[in-house]
């Protein structure tokens, strides 16, 4: 049973005279529970393909089904909405506010969430610092922080919301590999015990190897 | 809440030069605002001498004209017969008194000694009635002296020390262009913000003095009425309409008439028109110009806080992102922008007000419409600020907060989240 579903997907970039095609027909499917990796060369759209499947954008052509939702006449609130409920993100390069502490950043996804109180709110961010080691750093701003302990946070944010996916591009590439192989772990431990669906982009081929699947990507297809 | 005031605080620390630049053209809007609101206050909230202001009338114009052509005419105060057939034992009027419309820029002195110059005003007993003066030593002439033009002077307490020196005055003589006069009163300073009530020396007149009178009954009176409480100013107009048929009437062997121009008028017109005799008062179109005038000063900031606001979002743009890949809805970053630029500009606008504050109770005093009142300045500042002032310089500041986030606002929420995201 699939989670995620992309058929026939199109995604042009017009910028003045070039028209660069970054993903052309594309069709993936990912069950519940499955912990894929997409990798291939710089520029081949696998970035473009995260962010299509994370509502953060929207394709030229084909249907996005997500939790046997589709998106074709979906407002700003419905996608938000929905974002909110179901995907967590993780970014290469944390993207945590600057101006918010480590703990307010985590908070985030729960502000947008309606029907939870303040109280309830701090639980559920005290439990996942928890649950990653971050407690003791909850009250500092991330220019405290080192890249990892950023990823942490960052990772901390993605799964607060107990969303049922999780799109993750390059989570290790700003990190040396003891942070990043912390971060994989993390990563892992949550697909396994969770149960959340992961599709992580990275260009490690043994990281790759050690998730359920490879999905292979050249000029804006898949080859295998 | 707290976590906005602690954005905010973050990036007045990030972004200095910005947020300053909105904080203080948001205080010196709010500021200006202020200073506009407190001198159209200043021509119509009621304060001593002129505490009678809301059932203040004044009938001070007569236009004349020949009625074969009209290029033929005349306008100027009234000659004392007029002002009698005019406002004389009109219904519903309270007090009455009759002065002469413009002050005469005096020579006074000590008898033999040396002269400075001051505004003097020659009007009736009633005149100290119907504008409540504070009275420092002596007394106010009465009806009697005043209709019998007697050499009596009330002066303000400047005059009074300049010329004379130390206390007490009453008793003394003073010589006020070349005539001398008794001190009778000295009251003390008087604001020349109040327009009709101002003067420096205080001499009788009374209808009974017809010098100044001319054949086409224009002469050197005005009336100045308080019309009774509850009674519409209109039941006064129309009997005072009624009366110029007796004007034409007295006009009508030498070809002429008056010509009515909706008198008498309240303190608002008096304060925001030109009021040439000859002319009736447009308060609408002087209503509109005001309009105008305030929303180009509106604007002006608003543009200016808009595009400042514009360029700290920019930089905030990436966040903007972050937060919609979480889920925050468009709607609610439009609300925050809004929200959080309110809490700016209500910060601006607190300093706006306290500076406007300041400068009521330093300046009060520039407030002058006439350049050539020379002693009155006594600050007046319960009629420039009151809770009503600081109110409306608020609901600006709100309104200036629309303005100037709605557009920046709108920017930002138009954006993809991938944009935000990837903007640098
Ligand atoms: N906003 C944009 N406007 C125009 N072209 C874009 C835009 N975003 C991406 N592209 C182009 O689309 C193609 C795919 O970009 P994408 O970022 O998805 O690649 P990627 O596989 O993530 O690369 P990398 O491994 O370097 O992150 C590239 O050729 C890129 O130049
Ligand atoms: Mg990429």
């Amino acid at each position: 049973m699939s989670i995620i579903k992309l058929s026939e997907i199109n995604k042009v970039y017009q910028t003045k005279e070039i028209e660069t095609i970054a993903l052309d027909h594309v069709n993936i499917d990912v069950k519940r529970g499955e912990f894929v990796s997409i990798m291939g060369p710089s520029g081949c759209g696998k970035s473009t393909l995260l962010n299509i499947i994370g509502l953060l954008d929207r394709p030229n052509g084909g249907k996005v089904t997500l939790l046997d939702h589709t998106f074709d006449k979906s407002s700003d609130t419905e996608l938000s909405q929905f974002r909110n409920a179901n995907i967590g993100f993780v970014f290469q390069s944390f993207h945590l506010i600057p101006a918010l502490d480590v703990a307010a950043n985590v908070e985030l996804p729960l502000v947008y969430r309606t029907g939870l109180s303040a109280r309830k709110r701090r639980e559920k961010v005290e439990e996942v610092l928890q649950r990653l080691n971050m407690t003791h750093r909850m009250h500092h701003m991330p220019s405290e922080l080192s890249g990892g302990q950023c990823q942490r946070v960052a990772i901390a944010r993605a799964i607060v919301g107990s969303p049922s996916i999780i799109l993750a591009d390059e989570p290790t590439g700003n990190l040396d590999s003891r942070m990043g192989a912390e971060v994989m772990n993390i990563l892992h431990t949550l697909n396994k015990e969770n149960g959340t669906t992961i599709v992580m982009v990275t260009h490690n081929e043994s990281q790759a190897r050690d998730t359920d699947r490879i999905i292979r990507f050249f000029d804006g297809r898949v080859i295998s | 809440m707290k976590t906005k005031l602690k954005q905010i605080y973050y990036d007045m620390r990030h972004q200095p030069v910005i947020a300053w630049v909105t904080f203080f053209a948001t205080a010196m809007s709010v500021f200006l605002i202020m200073v506009i609101i407190m001198m159209q206050n200043v021509k119509s909230a009621p304060f001593a001498p002129e505490s009678c202001r809301d059932r203040l009338l004044l009938g001070v114009n007569l236009h004349v004209e020949d009625i074969e052509d009209q290029d033929i005419n005349s306008s100027s105060s009234l000659s004392s017969v007029a002002a009698r057939v005019l406002y004389d034992d009109i219904d519903g009027v309270e007090k009455i008194s009759y002065y002469h419309k413009w002050m005469d820029d005096s020579e006074v002195s000590v008898p033999g000694g040396e002269s400075c110059m001051a505004q003097l005003r020659k009007a009736d007993a009633a005149f100290f009635n119907i504008f409540d003066y504070t009275l420092i030593e002596g007394r106010y002439y009465t009806t009697e002296e005043a209709d019998a033009l007697m050499p009596l002077a009330v002066i303000t307490e400047t005059v009074a020390r300049n010329v004379l020196g130390d206390a007490p005055w009453t008793g003394r003589d003073i010589v006020i262009d070349d005539r001398q006069y008794t001190v009778v009163g000295v009251v003390r300073d008087i604001s020349s913000l109040a327009m009709t009530a101002y003067a420096d020396l205080f001499v009788p007149t009374a209808l009974s003095d017809t010098e100044g009178d001319r054949d086409n009954l224009l002469g050197q009176f005005g009336a100045v009425m308080v019309v009774k409480e509850g009674v519409d100013f209109s039941h006064i107009r129309q009997q005072v309409k009624a009366r110029y048929s007796t004007l034409d009437a007295m006009l009508a062997q030498s070809g002429m008439r008056a010509v009515y121009h909706e008198g008498p008028y309240e303190q608002e017109v008096i304060s925001n028109d030109d009021l040439y005799s000859n002319v009736t008062p447009d308060l609408t179109s002087a209503k509109r110009m005001h309009l105008i005038i305030y929303a180009i000063l509106l604007l002006v900031p608003a543009v200016n806080l808009s595009s400042m606001l514009h360029s700290r979002l920019s930089r905030r743009i990436r966040e903007i992102g972050i937060r919609r890949a979480f889920g925050c809805t468009r709607k609610r970053i439009i609300a925050d922008v809004i929200i959080e630029n309110f809490i700016v500009t209500l910060l601006g606008g607190a300093v706006g007000v306290v500076t406007g504050v300041i400068f009521a109770a330093t300046y009060s005093g520039l407030y002058n419409d006439y350049e050539n009142f020379r002693y009155g300045d006594t600050p007046v500042m319960g009629a420039l600020l009151n809770w009503q002032t600081v109110g409306v310089a608020l609901l600006v500041c709100f309104i200036l907060n629309i303005f100037s986030a709605a557009l920046p606002a709108w920017y930002a929420s138009s954006l993809k989240p991938v944009e935000a995201l990837n903007s640098k």
